[in-house]
Formats: structure tokens, sequence, C-alpha cells
């Protein structure tokens, strides 16, 4: 959907083109903050902040092309702050219910639903090894779908900052995998002993 | 398929099944708070006119070339005689008063993340501090001794400090202060008025804005940054001349806006100006006369009518500065006069003497999307920074033609202030 004219007249102050914009997009937005913070009440904190920030500084966006980069990097910012910020507190982790029939399983490698769940929750451990700001790469490339260039445009760093932030986040999360396995793996090994 | 593909198509899909994006509940209220609040106005974004991101990565894209061993002794060996100079030079020397009006040093801007000295007398122009880092916004102290400016780098951001020529860098302990947005020394140059936008959020109706907290520094490098308990949005805070014994700011909270003083040990803000719903009532800039008895702000007086206005800090009485619109007034180091953008129609330029509600004078052609205006130490002359152009205009404040220089600065310059000749 062409986005320059509804972005142009809420950048003039049509409040209802704002409405429209920001209602087809701050789901995931939501989602994306939530990914980073790990913590849902914090997050919507910041959509809360993103939005009323992106409703005032409308008018200063010179693209109107770009609008969904630059409301991205109006959460992933308002995200890292928060991050960079947070005090000690409770994070909420919401698990989310296993469906068989709208899970398509672990690219095979586990069949079963005990080992998807095993899989979830090894990713969600190693998810949390992330920094703030790996988790950002990591969630802009692959949950919104953006190129690497695109990542780097709404974090504000250089393409090769992107790619490497984004490798050296993937390697983590596969040690803290491989990791997690020979645990487990040792654990089998001692209960058989 | 690769492991790290398999991997990857595994990430990807549990990242979708853990998101599990919904519309926000509190969305009909965000768009009813919303539909409540003006937007800020195009012109009050300096990184519409300049893409300051650009300027970042260009920044990051530099290369720095490695010196030769042997040019490097000869740097230090260079630097060791400078320095010693210069230790030699400042022992004695003299400063000027904290306020008033002051011979003209020469003046300092940021340009692609560096800080420039420019001499207008010669045109002569160096840079003062450089590398890597990106710094921006720098601000003279009263005695012209020294700069502090913000600074960026991939750790973030903080509030530096040097010398007029650029050495004894300090990097001021802000803490949570970090989006240093504005910086005001203390009269005796001691300390640092920081006002930062923060990610906390103050109650504005039933939703949070971005806060603006409010700290004061020790610019030695010393001290951790002392941060207000204030409640509010504190924005564009200011010493009072001649002493500091007040902190001037705008206050911002539940849609209304008023002027606040607070004592700088802390304590609770005093409104000294009615609270108003104006999204730029007391916006852009406020002022304190030279000798701290008066301040000088804007605020709507009538639909589209943004009015100037001064107030008598002992009295507490308030007058308009003239009958026409306008906008952003700063204070000539005489305390006579003050410029400010005349808005009646177009935005231009202007200047008023404070006790003469007819003397207004606008100055210069029109200039599209002006900006921050900066009175020379001496009064003699208004640099201009203009959004639309990166070339700075120094205008004659008594109606004498106005120039645009080739001197190329991202914001608005900062005049070091010396003492007149004896």
């Amino acid at each position: 959907m062409d986005q320059r004219e509804p972005v142009e007249r809420a950048r003039r102050g049509d409040h209802d083109a704002f409405g429209s914009l920001v209602t087809g997009s701050i789901a995931q937005l939501e989602a994306v903050a939530r990914l980073i913070l790990r913590d849902p009440e914090l997050a919507r904190d910041v959509v809360q902040e993103a939005f009323i920030r992106a409703w005032r500084d409308l008018p200063g966006l010179r693209d109107p092309d770009r609008f969904d980069a630059w409301f991205h990097r109006l959460i992933v910012n308002a995200s890292l702050d928060a991050a960079r910020r947070r005090r000690r507190r409770p994070i909420e982790v919401q698990l989310t219910p296993i469906d068989p029939s709208v899970s398509p399983g672990w690219g095979g490698s586990v069949a079963d639903s005990a080992g998807q769940i095993a899989d979830r929750d090894a990713l969600e451990r190693a998810f949390a090894f992330l920094s703030p700001d790996q988790r950002a790469a990591v969630v802009l490339r692959h949950y919104v779908g953006m190129r690497v260039p695109e990542v780097a445009d709404v974090l504000g760093i250089p393409v090769g900052t992107a790619q490497s932030r984004l490798h050296r986040a993937l390697e983590t999360m596969r040690a803290a995998i491989d990791a997690d396995e020979r645990v487990e793996l040792r654990a089998e090994r001692e209960s058989y002993a | 398929m690769t492991s790290t593909e398999r991997f990857e198509a595994q990430l990807e899909h549990w990242l979708a099944e853990t998101a599990q994006p919904s519309i926000p509940d509190d969305l009909p209220m965000l768009l009813a708070e919303t539909a409540r609040m003006r937007q800020r106005p195009a012109w009050a974004f300096p990184e519409r006119w300049i893409p300051m991101s650009e300027l970042t990565m260009r920044r990051w894209a530099a290369r720095t070339v490695p010196w030769p061993p042997g040019l490097i002794l000869v740097a230090l060996l260079a630097l060791l005689i400078v320095g010693l100079a210069f230790v030699a030079g400042t022992a004695h020397r003299p400063l000027p008063a904290p306020f008033g009006v002051a011979r003209n040093g020469f003046f300092v801007f940021a340009a692609d993340g560096d800080l420039i000295a420019l001499d207008p007398a010669t045109g002569a122009r160096r840079t003062i501090v450089g590398g890597p880092a990106f710094d921006d916004r720098p601000v003279f102290s009263h005695d012209g001794t020294r700069i502090a400016f913000k600074r960026t780098t991939d750790a973030g951001t903080s509030i530096a400090v040097v010398d007029d020529d650029g050495s004894d860098l300090v990097i001021l302990k802000v803490g949570d202060v970090d989006i240093s947005d504005h910086l005001d020394w203390s009269p005796d140059d001691q300390q640092l008025l920081v006002s930062a936008e923060t990610v906390d959020l103050v109650p504005y109706g039933r939703v949070g804005v971005p806060a603006r907290k409010m700290a004061i520094v020790p610019t030695d490098g010393r001290g951790e940054a002392r941060e207000f308990d204030l409640r509010m949005s504190a924005e564009m805070a200011t010493w009072r001349p001649p002493n500091g014994d007040a902190i001037l700011f705008r206050g911002d909270k539940d849609y209304g806006h008023a002027l606040y003083l607070i004592d700088p040990a802390g304590g609770e803000p005093r409104p000294i100006t009615p609270t108003t719903g104006g999204p730029y009532d007391y916006d852009l800039l406020i002022g304190w006369s030279p000798d701290g008895r008066s301040i000088a702000f804007q605020r709507e007086t009538g639909p589209d009518h943004m009015q100037l206005w001064i107030l008598d800090r002992d009295t507490g009485q308030e007058r308009p500065l003239n009958t026409h619109s306008g906008l952003a007034p700063i204070w000539s180091p005489d305390g006579t006069r003050i410029a400010y953008y005349s808005a009646d129609d177009v935005w231009q330029p202007a200047v008023a003497d404070v006790d003469d509600p007819t003397s207004e004078r606008r100055l210069a052609s029109l200039i599209p999307d002006g900006w921050t205006m900066t009175w020379t130490p001496d009064g003699q002359r208004i640099v201009l920074s203009p959004m639309a152009a990166p070339h700075l205009i120094v205008i004659d404040p008594a109606g004498g033609p106005s120039l645009t220089t080739h001197w190329e600065a991202s914001r608005a310059p900062s005049y070091q202030r010396l003492p007149f000749e004896p």
C-alpha cells in the first residue's frame, strides 16, 4: 500500500490519517518491543512513548516513503533506551501455548511435541543470552524480515556493523543451545548410570 | 539446507510464534490523547534540514591515516612547546565578568561531528576537537576558557568539557542524564545545568510523554550529577544572573506549561507565570536579562498570535514587549535590546528596545527557515544559523547590511567572551 499520501496528510496534522497509519503497524511494533525487552509491561510503556513521539514529531520526517523505517527506529531506540535504564524489575515471560496443528516442527530435527517444547525452551534461553542491541538486530532481521542494510538504517549503524552484530548474535545463540544440549546429555547419562 | 539456514528457519519460526502481534488494548485511548496534542511544527526540527544520521555515518566511514613514528615525535614536541607557552600565557589570563558586554573572541561550532573554532576577524578556521566521536552542541563557559559539548560514541552519549584550545578533555559523570540537549554553565563556571530528554514518562492526561530531566554536574569531572526531583518535564533550564541563586525552567505537566524557579540546592519548584495549555507557550527560548531582574518568553495571546512578554522578577508584573507576533526572544549582552523572530506574516529577524514597545526593527531581508540567533559578546552583531542552509549569516542589529558567510555550521555557534583591553 502506498503510504506517501496518508503520511503527508498526517504530517500536516490530519490525525485520522495518522490513526490509519499506526493502526496498520502498531501490532507488529508492539511485538518488536516485547521481543527486544522480554518484558510486556515495559514494552507497553515503550510503545506508548513511541506512539506519542511519532505524532508529535511526524512533521520532522523528511521523506514520507521512510515512515515505516522511521517508526521502527522510534520503537527500537525507545526499547534500547528502556533496556539500558531498566531497574531490577521482575521479567514476565509470556509463554505461548502449543497448538500442534499450526506448529510445523523445527526443520525436521525434532519430531514429537515434547521435543518441540525442548527446542522452544532452548531458543528462549539462548535468546535471553543476547544483549538488547543484538536482540534488536535479530528481531528486525528474522522477525520483521528486513534486509541487513535496512536493519543498519533502523539501528543507525553501518551495514558492516549490523552484519557482524547479527553474525555474533546467532553464534551466541547456537553456542548457548549447544551448551544446553551437553548439559541435558550429561544428566541423561547420569540417570542411566 | 545448511545447519545455519536450518537454525535461522527455526529462529524465525520461534520468533513468529512468540511475538503473537496484537493491537494494544490502549490504542483507542492513545489515539484519543494524541488527537488532543498539537504536533511540533516542522521548523522545530533541525534534523529535518540537516540529516544528522548522514553526518554520523560519514563520520564513522572516515578513515584515519596512521602517522609515521618520526612525525609523532615531532608533533609531541610541538605540543609540549605549545602547552608550555599556553601555561605561561594563561597564568595571568584576565577573565571577563560572567554577564554583560565582553570582547569578541573566536566562536566554536560543530561540523561533521568535530568542533571547529573560527576567528570571525580573520576567517581562520581550525579543528579543536576531532576524532572518531561525534561531537555536537558546543557551549562556551562564561569566562571563555572552556567549552562543554555533547559527545556520542558507540558506548552512548555523554557530556564533555575541554579547554578553549581543545586540550584537557574531561568526560562528566551524568549517569542517566545521557541525552543532553541543553547545557548552561553556572555563573562561576564550576557546574553545568543539563536538561535532557529521557525515556521516563511524566503524566500527560491519561498517558505519559517523554520526560526531560534536569541535573547539575560539576565541570571538573570529579563529582556525580545531581538530579532534581521535579515530577514534571523540565526544559531550557538556565541559571539566574549574576550569582546563580535560582534556576529558571519551563515545566510541562498534564497539558499545562509554566515557567518555574527552583533553588539550585533543591526543594520545590515555584511557578512564576500562569499555567497555560498552549503547546508553544514559554517554548523555544526563555532567558534572563543579564542583570537577572527580568525574564523574556513567548506566550500565545490569541489564535496564531504568539507574543513576547517580559516578566519583572521582583514585582511579578508581566508586560508585552510589543504588539507584534514574535518568537524566540534573546537578550542583548547589555540587556537593553531583545532579538527575536517577528512572525506577523513571515518569519524575519527583528530587534526591539526593551523599554520601547514601538521600537521594532526588522532586520535583513526575509530569511527562510531561520533558526537560532546568537548575539556577539560585544552586542554589535547577531549571528544566525538558518535551518535550510549550512552557512551562518551575520546581521547588523542597527539595520546595516547582513552578510552570508562561507562558514558552515550544523548548529548555532557559541562565542568566546574575552575581557576588554585595559
